[in-house]
């Protein structure tokens, strides 16, 4: 009765994976950007796909900074930060969701800010 | 031909979680970071989006050195890294729909539009309010790509407000004007978000 137009179809993709293809590019571009030394990098036309490729910038990661250290640190914050937006964001969820009192919205998206 | 529609569903499912997974890639990486990875992006000779505009024949954009293109620079990766958090707030209000609406409307004869306009516009305005006030909020707040993307911009083009309060405050040291800017601020947020609450009541329609 009411199936869609193939040409809508079409259209409705062309959109959605030209919007995928640009948000995926920067990403795309940064990892291939690690892959090159500071010559290629102002290469034009740029190359994707560097040559030839520079891996040690990747070795320079683990070997400059005291990367264990600052990992540990952020996995220390991330923990923390876990363990209290459970209890907390749990709390506070059912007392907006089950029990109601005055200014119950204005309290809410004071919370989003 | 039963395998053949189960795996049709399949693909389905997946290419669907691709694109998720795609259009939430920037969501899930930092602010400091991807303003970085856009300082490069908008750079004017070497940047990606100039070389994408010289491939579709338009001219080049000096992005973060001319007054005019600073902001819609920022604005261009603000949207770039938020559209994937309300993609997910929006489909996840699309799914909280009940297909019996639908059904029921298809029964009474409702074609696509008018089941679009009737069913899914009144039903997701929750939502829509939702994704409204907090991206108000977050621009209102807009900090980290001014600091590092344009440090408050070619003759303060992009210097937004919570940037002004830090260069205020830790780089002048007027900290209590600072704070008062603040305060303000915040006056102003809640003010914004009242009067939201208060416009709500004629279009947002709790089911």
């Amino acid at each position: 009765m009411d199936r869609i137009h193939p040409a809508w179809k079409v259209i409705a993709y062309v959109i959605a994976i030209s919007i995928a293809i640009s948000m995926i590019l920067p990403f795309l571009w940064m990892v291939s950007t690690s892959l090159k030394d500071n010559n290629q990098i102002f290469m034009i036309p740029p190359q994707w796909i560097p040559k030839p490729v520079h891996w040690e910038n990747y070795k320079k990661v683990f070997e400059l900074l005291n990367f264990g250290r600052y990992y540990l640190n952020t996995i220390i914050v991330t923990a923390g930060r876990m363990v209290g937006m459970f209890f907390v964001c749990t709390m506070a969820g059912y007392a907006f969701a089950r029990l109601k009192f005055p200014g119950r919205d204005l309290v809410v998206l004071s919370m989003f800010s | 031909m039963r395998k053949l529609k189960l795996n049709y569903k399949y693909q389905q499912w997946l290419w669907g979680y691709i694109f998720i997974f795609i259009y939430y890639l920037p969501v899930i990486s930092m602010m400091a970071a991807v303003s970085m990875l856009w300082k490069w992006l908008l750079s004017p000779n070497h940047g990606l989006v100039n070389l994408i505009l010289g491939f579709f024949g338009l001219p080049k954009v000096n992005w973060l050195l001319d007054p005019r293109w600073a902001m819609p620079g920022l604005i261009l990766m603000s949207i770039w890294k938020g559209t994937g958090f309300n993609m997910v707030i929006f489909l996840a209000g699309l799914q909280g729909i009940p297909k019996v609406y639908y059904e029921a409307a298809k029964i009474d004869g409702a074609n696509r539009w008018q089941r679009f306009r009737y069913i899914t516009l009144p039903l997701l305005s929750p939502t829509t309010f939702f994704v409204i006030i907090t991206t108000m909020i977050h621009s209102f707040q807009i900090f980290q790509q001014a600091y590092i993307v344009t440090e408050g911009g070619p003759r303060e083009a992009t210097t937004t407000i919570v940037y002004y309060i830090y260069k205020n405050a830790f780089e002048w040291f007027n900290m209590g004007y600072a704070c008062a800017q603040a305060v303000f601020l915040l006056v102003i947020l809640l003010l914004a978000t009242l009067i939201q609450m208060k416009f709500q009541r004629r279009w947002v329609f709790y089911g």
